[in-house]
């Protein structure tokens, strides 16, 4: 397929844009995230809830054979509380148990992946199921009235909630003692971050997978601090590298047949990454 | 007699059955300066995580007076904080505001005006919009006050706050602490090891070993067999 057929031909081009559209917010929640949960050393975070994501993909599936089309194409939503349950329960196992992050993860997350995959298995007996629902969608499908909604639902509220804790995320990022030490309720904020974390990969489960979506929170933070070296510089960064990667990234899946969505991103971002690694910023 | 603002009653804390603190009393009067002297392993930074809050006893309690527990201006040693964190001066400074958001979201020009004049007191308001990982240690360490004093105007907890400064910058650091309690009238806890240059400043010293050996006036604890044996101690660990 070449660009003249894509912009001549109205439902390809329809079908572009709700991708972009989707895809774009997506990977400014990502990207504002992403500062966040690297500077905090909770990149696993991100993977862990990934693979929770994928656990839930697969109750989705289930409900969305329950419950017919209709109500099953909201069945995203039924992610969200599972989700945001289990990136509570790590941050909570991370801090009581004083299991290193990482194993707490490990745990919780491949409970899940194996969980998901038998629930697949017997459930759906469908295995393309798993396939795109850890890599994501295989072609660029018209993002339905409910995806959109549902994306847009979730954007709004990790924007939201991110622009109004801004100051006390930050405050809990850099220094959570000297925070907990001035009064900050620094372990609500720490759940707030997971939440959102939560909100993040159940938005871009379907569209670029449960496995993918760690990329776009970790890489476009690590490459904006690459950069820029406040703060602030690095979070407006993160969004618009993110963004950048995500349009380029549909855009070759769009041009290239058969190259899926969530990896197309993901390998722009790789580059992008590898690119700043390589021309980074003078340090003085 | 000065108002009395921290009351530290019999204080036990343990590690998974191993103690770390025994049985510690004392109190902090308003414009103190304190200073916890001990050796590594002494129970200074366990009595400093309980002071900060950070922690509950297991017996015994802390009580705060005339202030809440959460307005302290706290200054962690600088290895604490990562040194690749990006963001500049200005955004370390301004987050020692955040307790005073209150229910708010944004930080107010009051806020912006504390932050100034905390920067302008500290002598970094060159550096304002310096990367905070670009600085040298002194330099650090003056940001962090300034963060520190935003968030608290009354009480200060210093944890080791010349450790890895070279003596000319460690000199100067201690005169700035000294400037805020003396002429600022900020109660100062300071956490050392260093006796002998904290005898200088501070009125008080509490020194631990897991109880409190001593506690009282600094003039009194010069006299004591205690401070000599630590001097000569340190002396020939540290030269």
């Amino acid at each position: 397929m070449n660009i003249t057929e894509i912009f001549s031909n109205s439902i390809i081009l329809s079908m572009f844009a709700g991708s972009l559209f989707i895809g774009l917010l997506i990977s400014v929640c990502a990207s504002l995230l992403g500062v966040t949960l690297v500077l905090k050393k909770y990149s696993m975070l991100g993977d862990g809830l990934a693979h929770i994501g994928f656990g839930s993909m697969a109750i989705a599936a289930i409900c969305e054979k329950l419950f017919g089309e209709k109500l099953g194409a909201y069945s995203l939503l039924i992610s969200v509380p599972i989700v945001i349950a289990a990136a509570i329960l790590i941050l909570k196992l991370d801090e009581k148990n004083g299991l290193k992050g990482d194993s707490a993860v490990a745990i919780v997350s491949t409970s899940a992946l194996a969980v998901g995959y038998v629930i697949f298995q017997y459930a759906t007996g469908n295995t393309t199921d798993v396939c795109s629902s850890m890599f994501g969608s295989a072609s660029l499908l018209t993002p339905s009235a409910a995806d959109i909604v549902t994306t847009v639902l979730l954007a709004a509220s990790v924007l939201i909630i991110f622009i109004f804790y801004y100051n006390r995320i930050f405050a809990v990022t850099f220094d959570e003692t000297f925070s907990k030490a001035s009064g900050i309720k620094t372990d609500r904020f720490k759940t707030v971050i997971a939440i959102l974390a939560a909100l993040t990969v159940v938005m871009g489960m379907k569209m670029l997978g449960a496995v993918m979506i760690s990329g776009l929170i970790v890489f476009p933070a690590l490459t904006a601090m690459r950069i820029c070296s406040t703060f602030k510089r690095v979070i407006i960064a993160s969004v618009i590298i993110s963004s950048f990667c995500t349009v380029t990234g549909i855009l070759i899946s769009f041009l290239v047949s058969g190259m899926p969505i969530g990896p197309s991103v993901v390998l722009v971002n790789l580059v992008l990454y590898l690119f700043f690694s390589v021309f980074r910023k003078d340090k003085s | 007699m000065k108002n009395e603002i921290i009351v530290c009653r019999n204080v036990s804390y343990s590690y998974g059955g191993k103690a770390a603190l025994k049985d510690v009393s004392f109190t902090v009067n308003e414009g103190d300066y304190l200073c916890i002297l001990g050796e590594n392993g002494s129970g200074k930074s366990t009595l400093a995580k309980i002071l900060l809050n950070l922690i509950k006893p297991d017996s015994g309690s802390v009580e705060y007076k005339e202030m809440k527990n959460t307005e302290i201006g706290y200054l962690p040693q600088t290895s604490f904080i990562d040194p690749d964190f990006p963001a500049s001066v200005y955004e370390v400074i301004l987050h020692g505001r955040c307790n005073k958001l209150g229910k708010g979201f944004f930080y107010s020009s009051a806020d912006k005006a504390a932050v100034d004049e905390k920067m302008k007191l500290l002598d970094v308001a060159k550096l304002k919009n310096k990367s905070f990982t670009s600085l040298s240690g002194g330099q650090k360490q003056r940001v962090l006050l300034a963060r520190a004093l935003c968030a608290s105007e009354k009480l200060l907890i210093l944890d080791e706050p010349v450790s890895g400064l070279d003596p000319i910058v460690t000199a100067e650091m201690y005169d700035v602490i000294d400037k805020l309690n003396k002429d600022g009238g900020i109660t100062v806890i300071m956490i050392s090891h260093d006796t002998k240059t904290v005898a200088k400043y501070a009125n008080k010293i509490l020194h631990l070993n897991k109880t409190a050996e001593f506690f009282g006036d600094t003039e009194e604890y010069e006299k004591t067999e205690l401070y000599h044996h630590f001097l000569g101690g340190c002396g020939h660990e540290h030269h």
